[in-house]
C-alpha cells in the first residue's frame, strides 16, 4: 500500500527520523489516548504524565514495531496500562478505597463500563484513521459536508468549484471510499472491532 | 468477518463520522505538542535497557506489604542485553544497582548521567560494585546513562514518575 498517509509509512519516515511524520502519528493518535485517559477519570495534569509516557515508549519501540499497521492497537494496550499504573498509585488508590467504603451500594464494576466504551474509542480511532487517507478531494468535501451549522449544496459546489449536482454522487462516492479503507483496515487487523452496533 | 460498517446507512455513517471528528478536536493542543516535542529528546539509535518491572504496576496488597518493611516505596528493574538495574525509589532519593549478566563481571566504579525530560543532566558516580544513589528525586520522567569505566555503557528507557 504506496499510501503516504498509511500508518505503516508514517512509522518508517519516522523511524529514519522524520518529524513531520512523527507530528503526523501524534496528530493522528493523541485523540485516542487522549480519550482513554479520560475513560479512566485522569484530571489533566495525570492525562499528561500518561500521554508524555506513551509517546516515549512509542519512540523507544518505533524500530520493534514488526507490524506498523497494528499500531492503534498497541498504542490502546500501552495508554490503558500507563492509565492502570496512574489509578493504582497510592493516593488514588486510598481516595478509591475510601470512596468504596463511603458508597457499598455503587459496587459496579467500572472496568465492565470501560470495555464497551472503549470499543467506541476504537471506532472513533478507526474512523478518522480511515477519514486521515482519503484523497483530499473527498475529504474536503466530506468535512463540508459535517460542518455545523450545515452548508447547502449549492454553497458547497460554489466552495469546491464543482457542479451542483455531482456533489450527491460524489458524497456517495466519498462514503464508499470510505467504507473501503474501514474495511482494508479491519482486514489489517488494525480494526480489531470487536462489537456490534 | 464482514465489516460492521458495510451495513451502516451513509447517513449513519457520515454522523458517525462527524462524532469521531469532533472527539479530536476536544483534545487540547498542548497535550498534542507535548507528544510532538519528545521526537526531539528522543535518540532513535541507541538500544536501551527496557522497564521489565515496576512494582507500580504490581498488586496493591504486595506494595503496601513491602512498604510496611522498608522506606523504599517503589521498585523498578531495567534490562538489557548485557546488564540489569535495579532502582528503589524512597522518599527523597532513588537507590540503584547496575549488575552485569556476565558472570564474574563488575559494574564499577564510574558515572551515572541522570536525564530528566526538561533536557537536566546530572551525573551522579557508580561505586565499585555497581551502587549509585540519585538525590534529590527526579520530579518528572527521567532516564539513566550508566557508564562504568569498564563495560560498555548502558542506557535506559524513560522511567515515568
Amino acid at each position: 500500500m504506496g499510501d503516504e498517509s498509511a500508518v505503516s509509512t508514517l512509522v518508517l519516515r519516522a523511524r529514519n527520523g522524520d518529524q513531520q511524520a512523527w507530528d503526523a502519528i501524534v496528530d493522528r493518535y493523541a485523540p485516542l489516548v487522549w480519550s482513554i485517559c479520560r475513560r479512566y477519570g485522569l484530571d489533566r495534569l495525570d492525562s499528561d504524565d500518561v500521554g508524555q509516557t506513551v509517546w516515549l515508549r512509542l519512540l523507544e519501540n518505533l524500530g520493534r514495531l514488526r507490524e506498523p499497521a497494528a499500531l492503534p492497537g498497541w498504542l490502546e494496550r500501552t495508554t490503558k496500562n500507563e492509565c492502570l499504573r496512574v489509578v493504582q498509585t497510592t493516593r488514588r488508590l486510598e481516595r478509591t478505597e475510601e470512596r468504596i467504603k463511603r458508597e457499598p451500594s455503587e459496587q459496579v464494576d467500572p472496568f465492565d463500563e470501560l470495555l464497551e466504551q472503549s470499543a467506541a474509542e476504537r471506532d472513533n480511532a478507526l474512523l478518522r484513521e480511515a477519514f486521515a487517507q482519503l484523497p483530499d478531494r473527498y475529504r474536503q468535501l466530506l468535512l463540508l459536508l459535517m460542518a455545523d451549522p450545515p452548508v447547502s449544496y449549492e454553497e458547497i459546489s460554489r466552495r469546491l468549484d464543482r457542479p451542483i449536482g455531482s456533489i450527491g454522487p460524489q458524497r456517495a462516492r466519498s462514503l464508499a471510499a470510505l467504507r473501503k479503507k474501514l474495511a482494508e483496515m479491519d482486514m489489517a487487523g488494525v480494526g480489531m472491532r470487536t462489537t456490534g452496533r | 468477518m464482514a465489516s460492521p460498517w458495510m451495513s451502516e446507512s451513509d447517513d449513519a455513517l457520515l454522523a458517525a463520522l462527524k462524532r469521531a471528528l469532533a472527539e479530536s478536536e476536544s483534545v487540547p493542543a498542548e497535550f498534542v505538542a507535548v507528544g510532538k516535542a519528545l521526537f526531539a529528546v528522543h535518540s532513535l539509535e541507541e538500544e536501551l535497557a527496557a522497564l521489565t518491572y515496576d512494582s507500580a504496576f504490581a498488586a496493591p496488597e504486595e506494595v503496601s506489604a513491602s512498604r510496611a518493611d522498608t522506606a523504599v516505596v517503589r521498585l523498578v528493574t531495567l534490562s538489557s542485553a548485557t546488564a540489569i538495574i535495579e532502582l528503589g525509589f524512597a522518599e527523597e532519593e532513588v537507590v540503584g544497582q547496575l549488575i552485569s549478566t556476565a558472570p564474574g563481571f563488575c559494574c564499577g566504579p564510574g558515572d551515572v548521567d541522570v536525564k530528566t525530560l526538561s533536557g537536566h543532566i546530572s551525573t551522579v558516580s557508580l561505586d565499585e560494585a555497581g551502587r549509585f544513589r540519585v538525590r534529590p528525586m527526579p520530579q518528572e520522567a527521567f532516564r539513566l546513562v550508566c557508564r562504568p569505566l569498564n563495560a560498555a555503557e548502558v542506557p535506559t528507557v524513560w522511567i515515568p514518575r
